[in-house]
């Protein structure tokens, strides 16, 4: 896998944990925005999963799905560091076990 | 009614308490409303049954099967576009790529539905058994060689997407 192909799976990792992010902040009744604040979330949350999914789909078509599915962890990784760096989640024991398998796990993936 | 276990102040004995639940509500609202210790991240909830096709827990069992055989049938539409390059948007009208975001959009539903009453961290620990399901999917149907070394590591990120659940399930309730 070439590092070009690496960072392909990290855009699609971002587009997908950005979309969530753009969702989650339309919908969310705790929030309260004006309304075209919200229309604009939501714009972002499908712009983002649509090229996620459309870079997924180019990787499907270069890659087994038993090879890519895995580098979906990815997400998690990425969403939990977000949530440190732009929330202040506290890293506690589970998170960095759970990060740590999620990349031991990935690099075996990646080396089969 | 429904059953809810908690710890006490001290974290070391488990308490169950009695609520009064209104399924036409959803969980987060009446967990606001539910006093005390109960209303916060921690407590454990258990929902009362709810037989047939409406059961949550079988909901959510539906939408984890629905995600894995999206997958699959996407990898199908690719596959079957082979011969044109990867950025060709006939990818996205094949037959399989609309069945595949079909199941993604049923997934969705069954998902959405299952957690107004099924716990986050107990939804996001069972979707970890996702890897496991795409990759006996991608083996029976569409005849891929899962080698040891991969199967390793498949194993390890589902061990570590459970990990990550409880610390998850806490951020998504607070975005």
């Amino acid at each position: 896998m070439t590092l070009f192909l690496f960072c392909l799976i990290v855009f699609y990792a971002s587009c997908s944990v950005a979309g969530q992010l753009f969702f989650k902040r339309a919908m969310s009744e705790q929030v309260k925005s004006p309304r075209a604040r919200r229309l604009l979330d939501l714009a972002a949350g499908v712009l983002a999963m649509t090229l996620g999914f459309c870079t997924w789909l180019a990787l499907l078509h270069r890659f087994d799905l038993s090879f890519l599915y895995p580098f979906e962890g990815l997400e998690r990784v990425l969403l939990a560091l977000a949530a440190c760096l732009f929330l202040r989640e506290k890293m506690t024991k589970d998170l960095w076990i759970g990060v740590s398998l999620i990349c031991l796990g990935t690099i075996f993936v990646a080396a089969s | 009614m429904i059953r809810c276990y908690f710890f006490d102040d001290l974290g070391q004995e488990l308490v169950e308490h009695e609520v009064d639940w209104n399924w036409d509500r959803s969980m987060k609202e009446q967990r606001k409303e539910a006093p005390g210790f109960l209303s916060k991240g921690l407590a454990n909830w258990e929902v009362p049954g709810r037989s047939g096709f409406l059961n949550p827990y079988l909901q959510l069992f539906i939408s984890i099967v629905l995600t894995a055989a999206a997958q699959v049938f996407l990898k199908l539409g690719v596959d079957s576009q082979s011969g044109l390059p990867w950025y060709t948007l006939s990818n996205l009208f094949s037959f399989w790529v609309l069945a595949g975001v079909l199941a993604m959009l049923m997934s969705l539903l069954s998902w959405l539905y299952a957690l107004k009453s099924v716990p986050l961290v107990v939804a996001f620990n069972l979707a970890a058994t996702n890897h496991i399901m795409v990759a006996i999917g991608s083996w029976i149907f569409l005849g891929e060689e899962i080698s040891i070394r991969r199967w390793v590591g498949i194993s390890l990120i589902a061990l570590g997407a459970g990990f990550i659940a409880r610390p998850l399930a806490r951020v998504e309730e607070k975005i």
